[in-house]
């Protein structure tokens, strides 16, 4: 079988300039315009747990550090741990690595989820600190405020029929400077000194863990493991930067595949794709099968140019002219393939429903690595804008023909 | 390569169609065929082996099942012993040759590449990309959209947000450019 679809050796220039497959494209119709990953607006419109595919509120994901408390990764080799019962309680194995709970310091416990992480030692008096400096954060916030009202005064001669006495009152101590609580750290004059040992002695890698399960795992001093945590996933909304209209949205479900909103490239612009393995030699002229194909649910007429000034290999066949019929959904009715094998001329050499098979008569100078057959695309397809005379209008974009050495 | 405009000749010496459309290598290794359900239109390549005795597989319309595969149903062991679990196969699932499947599900729109594993009892979700040579640890599960490669085989990347418009066109292009003809 030979490679399928090969998608990433035909790029297509995106309305930002970066240059990407049709596939990972949209087409924001109101603007008209390709978009890719980096010109669109992205958020996150749900988190969930790539293992029990739960979805998780962005507060709650927040207060669990990010983490799903069901699902457990295993320290050593990041498979997915499973939950095993031996009888009178639960334990965790990987079946990669057979990495288990038994080698940790918390062996078994009565329940399969929120098992233990390693914590932070400081914790307690980290959060203290915490604690304070927001505290310290209302004090100014306070202080700025009364800065911006100096003229509204708030006098102690107001009745307290609208809870204003008790308003002031907070509004008072806030403005006191809040006492250190936390406790407080004398600053460390001596340090410790290294020892050249530290350099020279032999470590024994067999028994300290891998960089990754070390990063995975920050708060281990060396060798000790517990189960982590599996991290969430974030599921990303798309937006065209300049309209604010959506361009990619699933539906809720975080194991959904269905789209509420669907602004694919592929549906809107005609589809380049290599139609056979191109043999290039050196100081000839070599055929480029190419094939283009519509899946629009609307007719598109389409014009292909050599781009020769940013191209390694220098075209030919100056221009194509040709129309392609829609898409049609339900043509499950697949008997009828090739609608016409006879070659229309030098150029157009098939066509089946909507798609043409081109043959492109390259010369090449000298065969790189990497050839690039550069080609610019025009296309009309009424879907193109919103607005039906837009519609009218002919869309260009530069296409990039990655052919290998072969 | 564009499949819509391929035509990869099967013999008929070899291989045969069924009533449902399905174009069967006739020496494949299926066992247990009353526990086997292909909705129709899929293709079972030279040498692959399909092991229902164990338990139900279940596939979908358009699959791709390439040579030398083998699907097999999954088990898991118990504190008395173990249960096999039934397979199923989604709609329009590519898996290329010299793969193992021993999976509880692989969702609809997936591609399975070149020599894979894809271990017992896990789940892949629709639309997943699984690298070629790729292994998915047992008891995994794998979200839509997921670009899975390694061993042991872990999410790498996301596949384009338009996978199963690419991937259901490519398994119905397979399907028509394997004609059984001399
Ligand atoms: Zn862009
Ligand atoms: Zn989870
Ligand atoms: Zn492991
Ligand atoms: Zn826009």
């Amino acid at each position: 079988m030979a490679e399928l679809l090969q998608l990433d050796r035909i790029l297509y220039e995106c309305s930002c300039s970066e240059w990407a497959p049709l596939c990972r494209l949209f087409y924001c119709r109101h603007c008209s315009i390709l978009r890719c990953h980096s010109c669109t607006a992205n958020e996150i419109d749900c988190t969930f747990c790539g293992t029990c595919l739960e979805n998780v509120a962005v507060g709650e994901a927040r207060t669990r550090k990010n983490r799903c408390v069901n699902c457990y990764q295993c320290p050593i080799c990041c498979s997915t741990l499973s939950a095993h019962n031996s009888g009178e309680a639960i334990f965790l194995s990987c079946s990669t690595c057979k990495w288990s709970t038994f080698e940790s310091d918390i062996q078994q416990q009565a329940t399969a989820g929120n098992w233990k992480i390693l914590e932070n030692p400081h914790e307690e008096e980290l959060s203290c600190v915490l604690d304070q400096m927001k505290q310290y954060e209302l004090n100014e916030k306070a202080q700025r405020d009364i800065l911006k009202r100096r003229s509204n005064v708030v006098g102690s001669r107001l009745t307290d029929r609208f809870g204003l006495q008790q308003m002031y009152q907070k509004r008072k101590q806030a403005l006191e400077r809040p006492t250190w609580l936390a406790p407080e750290k004398e600053p460390i004059t001596v340090l410790d000194e290294l020892y050249d040992s530290h350099f020279t002695s032999i470590v024994d890698l067999s028994k300290s863990l891998s960089l990754e399960s070390r990063i995975m795992q920050p708060l281990s001093r060396g060798s000790e493991c517990r189960p982590i945590r599996m991290p969430l996933k974030g599921r990303r909304v798309l937006r065209c930067t300049q309209c604010t209209h959506n361009l990619s949205k699933l539906e809720y479900s975080p194991s959904s595949i269905v789209f509420k909103i669907q602004y694919f490239a592929r549906t809107y612009v005609p589809e380049i794709r290599l139609w056979q393995e191109t043999k290039l030699a050196e100081g000839g002229i070599c055929p480029v099968f190419i094939s283009v194909v519509n899946e629009s649910v609307a007719k598109a007429d389409v014009v292909l140019l050599a781009n020769n000034d940013d191209s390694s290999l220098e075209c030919e066949t100056p221009v194509v002219e040709f129309s392609l019929p829609p898409h049609d959904e339900n043509s499950d009715n697949l008997s009828h393939s090739i609608s016409s094998l006879t070659p229309e001329d030098d150029t157009i050499i098939l066509r089946k429903r909507n798609r043409v098979g081109l043959k492109l008569c390259v010369k090449v100078d000298e065969v790189r690595e990497m050839n690039i057959l550069s080609l610019i695309l025009k296309w009309k397809n009424e879907l193109t804008s919103m607005t039906s005379d837009k519609g009218q209008e002919w869309r260009e974009t530069r296409v990039k023909v990655l052919l290998g050495k072969s | 390569m564009d499949e819509g405009l391929v035509v990869v000749k099967l013999s008929p010496d070899e291989y045969t169609q069924t009533n449902s459309g399905n174009k069967i290598f006739k020496n494949a290794s299926i066992f247990g065929s009353q526990n086997i359900i292909i909705h129709g239109k899929s293709i079972l390549m030279r040498d692959c082996m399909l092991r229902g005795d164990l338990t139900g597989i279940r596939m979908g319309k358009f699959c791709f099942i390439g040579e030398r595969t083998l699907i097999r149903a999954s088990h898991r062991k118990f504190s008395k012993g173990a249960t096999m679990f039934p397979m199923h196969v989604g709609d329009c699932v590519i898996v290329e040759e010299d793969c193992v499947l021993v999976a509880a599900q692989i969702g609809s729109y997936t591609h399975i590449g070149k020599g894979a594993i894809v271990g017992r009892s896990s789940i892949i979700k629709e639309c997943c990309k699984v690298e070629a040579g790729a292994v998915i640890p047992s008891d995994s599960t794998f979200p839509p959209f997921s670009v899975i490669a390694g061993n042991p085989a872990r999410v790498v990347g996301r596949v384009p947000e338009c996978t199963q418009e690419l991937i259901s066109q490519a398994a119905k292009e397979l399907y028509e450019s394997y004609v059984i003809q001399r």
